[in-house]
This record gives C-alpha cells, structure tokens and sequence, in this order.
C-alpha cells in the first residue's frame, strides 16, 4: 500500500502535465462548470423578480415557471418568438451578404493577380478588429432621421432628405451593419480554405480538358462546398449573438434580438426568463459547433491539405484588372475611410447637425466643462473619467492577453501531451465551453457568484478583479485553441530530448516550448488584447464607476445622447486597437489574418 | 553483472499488447540491436528503458538500481535515469546553435563551464563538425544533424545509449558511412548500446546481439551470425537476410542411410534428421541464396532441372529467380554472369546448410 503510494507520488511530480490537468480541471469547474449550473437552477427556482407576480411563491422553490412563461405564455411572443425571428432573419441575411461579399474577395486574393494583395488584405480586415457598433455608430451619423430622438444625421440635415423610420433604425441597418463586419470573418474563413486546395488538383482537371467555367464548377466548388458550409454555420450562430449593434440600432425602435432581449430581462433584474433565453442560444450555438465539426471531419477525409497554398500562376485578370481595383477602393472608403473621418469630423461640430464651418470648435477634445454643452462634461483630453476608462482599457487588456496566452500554452501542453486520454478531452472541451454562453447571461451569473466570496476568491463585486476574470475565462476558447495548435506544431522529441538530458520541467518550458511557439504566443495575445478591448456585452453588467473601460464609457455616453462624446471615444478605442495590431506585427511578424481567423 | 535488466515488461494498449512480457538482460559495453517490423514493440521498448514511456507492469533495473517497478513502489523519470538517447528526428532544438544544442544539459547538470567547453570542443571533434559551433540546425545538411544529434548523447558522458532508428533519415550513402562511424565510436566508448532498427543489414552489421522481436514478444535473442545461419522460426528466418530465405515445404523420405526432402516438384538431399525420427512428416526447408549453386547441367544427385525466370544483376552480385513446377527459388551468384532467361539450369545445396522448421509451431527443428 505505502509502496503504491510512493510510487504515484513519485509519478506524480514528474508529470508536470498530470498536476496541471488536475489543476486546470479544479479552476474550470470553479469558474466554468459551476456557472453553468447556476445558471440552469435558476430558471427552474423562483427568482427575487418573480415573488411579485406570483401570489405564495418561495425564493429558491423549484418551479417550471420561467420554462412555461418563455414557452407557452400569452408572453411567448414578445419574450421569445419575435426575438427568435428577429434573431434568425438578423442572422441569415448578414451571412448571406457577408458569405457573397467575403468568397468573392477570398477568390479575388487567392486566386487572381489582383495588385497591391498586402495592403488590400489589410484594410480589408480592419472592420473585423474593431466592434461591429462602431460601425452602427457611423450609420447612425448619417442615416439617423429626428424622428425617433436625438439628433438627425448627415443625409437629414445636409441633403434634407426625409429618411425614412426603417433606414435609420431596426432590422435593415442592422443587417448591413453586421455585414460590413462579418465579411471580414467569411473572407478570412474562405480564403482559408482556399489556399489549401491543392492547385495540382484544378491542373489535372485542365490537362483532362475540362474548360475553365467546368474546372471551377466540378472541382474547385465541391472542394470548397464543406468550407463555404463551416463559414455558413459559424457566421450564422455569431452574429445571431451579437449584442453591441442591435443595441444600438434595435432598442430605440423596440425591436429585439435574443441578446437585447437578455440584456433587457437581466437589466429588470428578471433572471429566470434571462437565462431561459440564454440557454436557448446555448444549445443553438453548441448545435452550430457540432454541426461544423462534423463538416471539418468531412472536408479533412477528401481535401488534400498539403499546406503548400497558393497556385503558382493565378489566374490573369487582365482588361479588367482596373475595375476590380476600383470597385475594391470604392469598398474600402464606403465600408472605412468614409465612416472614420466622419466621426472624427463630428467631434468638431458644437452642434451634432450643423455642419457650417462656424460650427466648428475643438471644445470636445480640449474644453474644460461647460454646463451649457453636454452637460458639463470635459473635453475629452481633459476629461478624467476618459482617461480612468483608456487606462482601465488598457490594463484589462495588457493583462488579460498575457494571462491568456499563458494559460493557453499551459492549456496546449496539458491536452496534447495527454492526447488519448479522457482527461485531455474534457480539458479541451471545457475549455471551450465558455464561447457558447451569451456574454451578459455569463456576466449576471458572475456577478451574483463574486458578491460573496466564493471559493478560494474573495467578494470581487464591483472590481477590476471581477471584469479581468471574466474576460480570461471567456477568451479561453480561443487562446486555448490557439495554445492547442502551437503545442501540435512542437514534435514530442524535442522536450523528451531535453528530459533525457536531466532538464528540469520549468527549464524545458521556458527555454524549450516557450519559444518554439513564440509566434502561436503572440498572435494568441494579440487575438486576446482585440477582444478584451472591444468588450461590451460582457462587462456591461459589471462595471462601476470607477472600473468604467471605454466600451462601456462609449455606451453610456451614448444613451445620454452624447454624440461627440461617443465618437470621440470611440476614435480613441479604434487608435489604440489598431496601433496594438501594427505593433503586435512588427514584434512578431505574424500575419493578424492568421490569429483573427481563429477566433 | 548485466547492464540493464528488464523482467516481464509489459505494456499495453488497452487489450492490445504491444510489449508482452519480455525479459531481457543486456550486458557491460555490449551493443544490443532490437530488431523486427514496424509495430513489434521495439520502439516502446526503447522508450520504457529511457521512460518515456511506461510499462504497464514489470520490473526494469540498470546497475541494480531499480528504475521501474509497481511493485517495489519504484518511478525514476527520465530526467534522473542519466541515460543518452537518440531520436528517429533527431530533436534538434532549432532555436539554439549547435553549442547551445549540446550544453543545455549540461548546464542543467551544473557543470564548470570550463568543463562544459572542453566537452564540446571534444565531442565536436569526435563526430567531425569542429568549426560549425554556431551554425543553427536548419543550416546543417541531414547527415551533420544527425552528428550534431550523436555529439548531444555523447557530451553527457552516460554509459547507456539508447538509439531509436537514428539513420532512417539518412540517404543509402550516408548510412553505409554512419554505420562506420558509430561501430567505431562504440569501439572507443564502450557504452552500453540499445539500437531500435527495423533494418536487418544495419542490425547484422552493428550488433553484438540481435533480439528479433515479433508482435511485442522476442523471437529470438543471439549474436549475429546464429540469427542469420540458424534462425530460431519461419519469422526470424524471413527477416533476417536480403535476398529473402529460400522455403520448400515438403515430406522427409528415408533412402537407405540418406534423407531427402521431397515434393511433387523437388528432391532435394538433407543432413542426417535420423535423430528427428520424423520419416514421412512434413517440414519445411529454409535455405539461403547463396547456398545454392546452379550447373547447367542437370546430372547431380540431388539437382533437378530449373528454369531461369528473371535475372537481378546488382554489381557485385546477381539474384536470379529459377522455377521449378510451383517450387520459386532465389539464388545468389558473384558478380554478372551470362544465364538468360528461360535458360535451364541444375541446382545443389550443401546438405548442413539446410535448415529444418515444423510446419505447426513454426520453429526451428533442425
């Protein structure tokens, strides 16, 4: 018996990834596993909000009640159906432009002698790395008519064009806003998949004599179709689950998704029917997932993936090799250029829709607080509380990307060098657990489970600590995807060489597996930085005054209708991410496309 | 006093044995070759001795001192065995010169950095690469990787290597030059060699002893030339030996005080099987190509007349495939020769150059 215990001990201490996945498997169930089971007990017990409505209620009885008012209610509609429908068409529509858009320009780039490819790649993402309301935002600025409240936009006061109630808010501006961002996503998807076909297999189908229209259309097409069907999937369940543009472009008009619709129940403190709601994108998003692993599983049994990419001579555009160029430049002012000096121009206006030049005034950005504008607050280089949400930004992300990486090499190494075993899955599956939960569902969750201690962590309610955590916990998808991919990339020799040698585990860590995934590391902090910098839903519910980030600033901001406020923020919150992205590329000369695609 | 010992080592896949219960004393300075086909449980062996891998069950010593064992209550990790390896791959690390490739370990093990730099100017001299102290692998050609790979094992200065097909990466070439070089490197250490190989020339060539293994059991255990002459069963017997061993089956016929091994096609004269007391019982006859010799004409006893179906010549040698009815026999001649194909040909075989297997277990009867 001692003898046996001797031996596992011994076993133990020199498995550094035993110890680790026992490690790993404590804190997932602590911030994952239990979360979730939080989350399903409330919708079947009787919440604070609901002793209200029902007469003799007990908080904490078990109750189907959530279950019956979101599913067969005389409520179904407005809580559940009009939503759902909201959601789907919101969803189906963006990844219908977004698939078209994004596989015509994959083709363009992959496969064509399109000039300037570098720097057309580039801009041609940007929309993918900054927040997709960023955009509603500009939308805003010219489409929004004085109708519905606040004030009107360029086309209104400019042009007086009369613009009508669905152009300036609800489902139509939302689809193209969410478009403008997901192509992005579909290009980098497709594009991709693209390069990984085998450009051998197109020239067997010339040298057979197929004609070029039947060489797309027989063999290159149903290379691709598993690839287009993942993309599908994928940009689908995303952007059904967005939260920050259909706030933006939704809630004005009472027009609700599920996400606006959680927020607005778990706002009213209704959790139950939130997390009622919350499941339902759950198992939606958790469907989607298996649904795509099973096509990935299809495509891998017949594309040759030699990894070899690009075909040797693309094929010549030729005459028409200018309007390609121009229709691209037309896109990129349109969907870029034009929405970004459009907000910075109006944080020169003292008023939002006068655009004559004596309108001009640089009092949002260095004017000290003047009661009669914007109630009073500051220029916004003069303004403390921007200055607390830019450093609060930037230590959230600063920290979360390190941690993150981190922990997704450590997460990497625990499962790969376990492959095989029951362990290593549960791992890789929890996770990947937290990238289907609804942000702000996850957060209300957070937030009633951190107002005590909890655990071995302390009462976080209301700290920088609580929103940090938070944010680690749901880019761990990713960064142990990405962590999983670069300790795939480590043959198992090259560690077993250095433990045959007598290195100690800490040392082949660091010297050894750290920097052979340098650049998995890197990109895997960059993918972290750009997500904790764009969160809104997740944190929206968790911020206090004093641990306000520049998301959660900009929509303060903006529902005190405070235009220049919000763009002004907003452009510094674009700066800083895209000065993190130049800089993160420079130090590692990665490409962004690659890291971005992961998540 | 055996250098490493392994006593009913056994590991398991699940159902699947892929070492089943081997036990295996290696001694002082010997070169020791595992050999056998892919799958054997040679590579796994490898691996359990250095503890990369570990056993299911059994005991596993060096020296006396334990590593290995459930029972004893005994696990020695790689790091604190003192064993060198070498990888199929080499595991090079490719971020770190060749220097730093070699005295990474070293400066773990907290050696006198003067220490450290007289090891690798002399263990850079050893395998010829002095001058390439700063080169990065991916600078090196395949052959001074591998070399780079040898110089890592050496400096530690362990009196174990354990070897995992290290020239399978190598071209025809540079293997035949390798093979020299670590004979005589062995020669000069003395280290305790286990080399994993799953080819037969390498492991005839390098090794003291050959354990011949077969789905995770050994097949047989002894020094080159019985593997090659006697082979323990039909298995070793079809490994071992390029061209492959000739087989006829047949039945053994007594003809006054000879034997004879006779088929529908075949009578071919045997040694003296009196004490096999097997008359009339069917075995099979494994006999090597260059154990025959062919005449043109058909006169000898113990020869019947062949017909040449393809001729092989490969430089110094030529195989030639002859057939008889269903009977397919390999010969080796020296150098080239003038026989055709479809030529007709006489065969004799030296009777004590037969060997005898059953046709139930397989194994070596005579």
């Amino acid at each position: 018996m001692l003898q046996r215990l001797n031996f596992y001990k011994a076993k133990l201490k020199s498995k550094p990834e035993i110890i680790l996945s026992i490690i790993f498997i404590i804190i997932f169930s602590l911030l994952i596993i239990v979360p979730f089971i939080k989350m399903i007990i409330t919708t079947f017990t009787y919440q604070g909000y609901d002793l209200r409505l029902v007469r003799g209620a007990k908080k904490g009885a078990f109750t189907l009640f959530h279950y019956k008012r979101v599913f067969a209610s005389e409520l179904t509609k407005s809580f559940f159906i009009t939503p759902l429908l909201n959601s789907l068409k919101v969803g189906f529509s963006v990844t219908t432009i977004a698939m078209l858009v994004g596989s015509l320009l994959a083709w363009l780039f992959v496969r064509t002698d399109i000039p300037f490819k570098r720097f057309f790649q580039t801009v041609i993402v940007v929309p993918y790395m900054i927040p997709s309301w960023v955009i509603a935002i500009a939308w805003q600025l010219f489409f929004q008519n004085s109708r519905i409240g606040g004030q009107s936009g360029v086309l209104s006061t400019f042009f007086n064009i009369d613009v009508p109630d669905w152009l300036s808010f609800g489902f139509i501006p939302i689809v193209i806003v969410l478009s403008l961002h997901y192509y992005a996503y579909t290009f980098l998807l497709m594009s991709g998949a693209l390069q990984t076909i085998d450009s051998e297999l197109e020239e067997a189908g010339a040298i057979a004599g197929l004609k070029r229209w039947d060489i797309l259309r027989k063999i290159t097409f149903p290379l691709v179709l598993p690839a287009l069907g993942s993309s599908f999937v994928l940009t689908v369940t995303r952007s059904m689950g967005t939260f920050g543009t259909p706030a933006f472009l939704g809630l004005p008009v009472r027009f609700f998704t599920i996400p606006t619709q959680i927020y607005a129940m778990i706002n009213s403190r209704n959790m139950g029917d939130g997390f009622v709601l919350a499941l339902v994108l759950i198992v939606i998003a958790a469907t989607a997932i298996s649904i795509n692993s099973k096509i990935i599983g299809v495509r891998k049994s017949f594309v040759t993936m030699k990894g070899k990419g690009f075909r040797a001579n693309p094929m010549k555009l030729g005459k028409a090799t200018p309007i390609f160029v121009a229709l691209l430049v037309v896109f990129i002012l349109i969907t870029i250029v034009i929405p970004i000096v459009m907000l910075a121009w109006s944080t020169f206006m003292l008023l939002p829709d006068n655009y004559s030049l004596s309108n001009m005034t640089n009092h949002f950005w260095f004017g000290e607080s003047d009661a009669l504008i914007s109630s009073g607050e500051p220029g916004i280089f003069r303004n403390r509380g921007i200055l607390r949400a830019t450093i609060n930004s930037l230590k959230l992300g600063i920290i979360a990307s390190i941690v993150n990486a981190f922990l997704g090499l450590l997460i990497g190494y625990s499962v790969v060098k376990n492959r095989g075993t029951r362990i290593s899955k549960i791992i890789e599956a929890v996770a990947f657990a937290p990238y289907v939960f609804p942000g702000i569902a996850f957060s209300a969750i957070y937030l009633g489970m951190f107002s005590k201690s909890f655990g071995p962590f302390p009462a976080l309610y209301g700290t920088f600590s609580l929103i940090l955590l938070i944010v680690i916990v749901k880019n761990l998808p990713f960064s142990s995807r990405s962590g999983i991919a670069a300790m795939l990339q480590v043959d198992k020799s090259l560690e077993e060489a250095a433990s045959i040698q007598g290195i100690p585990w800490f040392k082949r860590f660091w010297f050894i597996i750290l920097p052979l995934c340098k650049s998995g590391f890197v990109s895997g902090m960059l993918l972290t930085f750009i997500t904790a910098m764009r969160e809104l839903s997740l944190v929206i519910l968790l911020v206090a005054p004093k641990t306000g980030l520049l998301t959660t600033l900009i929509f303060s901001y903006k529902t005190q209708e405070q235009t220049q406020h919000v763009n002004g923020v907003t452009l510094i919150l674009l700066l800083i991410i895209i000065i993190a992205n130049v800089l993160i590329r420079l130090l590692a000369k990665t490409k962004t496309e690659q890291s971005i695609s992961l998540g | 006093m055996s250098k490493i010992s392994l006593k009913g080592i056994t590991k398991k896949y699940g159902k699947f044995y892929a070492v089943d219960h081997i036990n295996l004393e290696v001694k002082v300075g010997e070169f020791l070759t595992l050999l056998g086909p892919s799958g054997c449980g040679k590579t796994t062996t490898l691996r359990m001795i250095a503890g990369l891998e570990e056993p299911t069950s059994g005991e596993l010593s060096s020296d006396d001192r334990v590593l290995y064992s459930k029972e004893k209550g005994v696990y020695i990790p790689p790091e604190q065995r003192n064993l060198g390896f070498m990888f199929q791959s080499y595991a090079l690390w490719p971020h770190m010169t060749v220097t730093k490739n070699i005295t990474l370990g070293l400066q773990s093990k907290k050696l006198a950095a003067k220490e450290i730099k007289a090891r690798v100017i002399d263990v850079l001299e050893k395998v010829q690469l002095s001058g390439f102290e700063n080169r990065f692998p991916s600078e090196l050609s395949g052959g001074q990787q591998q070399r780079v790979a040898l110089a890592r094992m050496i400096a530690a200065k362990s009196d174990i290597f354990l070897m995992d097909e290290p020239l399978s990466n190598l071209d025809s070439m540079l293997r035949v030059d390798m093979r020299s070089e670590l004979k005589h490197l062995h020669n000069d250490l003395k280290s305790t060699t286990v080399y994993v190989t799953h080819d037969q020339v390498e492991a005839l060539t390098l090794s003291d002893r050959i354990v011949v293994m077969n789905e995770g059991k050994i097949a047989q255990i002894d020094t080159p030339e019985v593997i090659y002459k006697k082979p323990a069963s039909l298995f070793v017997a079809k490994f071992v030996g390029s061209p492959a061993i000739n087989l006829i089956q047949g039945t053994i016929e007594r003809d006054g005080n000879r034997y004879y091994l006779e088929n529908a096609d075949v009578k071919i004269e045997l040694p003296d099987v009196s004490k096999l007391n097997m008359n009339n019982k069917e075995v099979i006859a494994g006999v090597r190509a260059e154990d025959i010799t062919v005449s043109d004409s058909t006169n000898t006893n113990n020869s019947q007349e062949f017909y040449v179906y393809s001729v092989l010549p490969g430089g110094s040698e030529t195989i030639l495939s002859i057939r008889r009815g269903k009977i397919e026999l390999l010969v080796k001649l020296s150098g080239f020769t003038n026989i055709k194909v479809n030529d007709k040909l006489g065969i004799s075989i030296i009777p004590e150059k037969i060997s005898l297997f059953d046709t139930e277990t397989e194994n070596l009867i005579f």
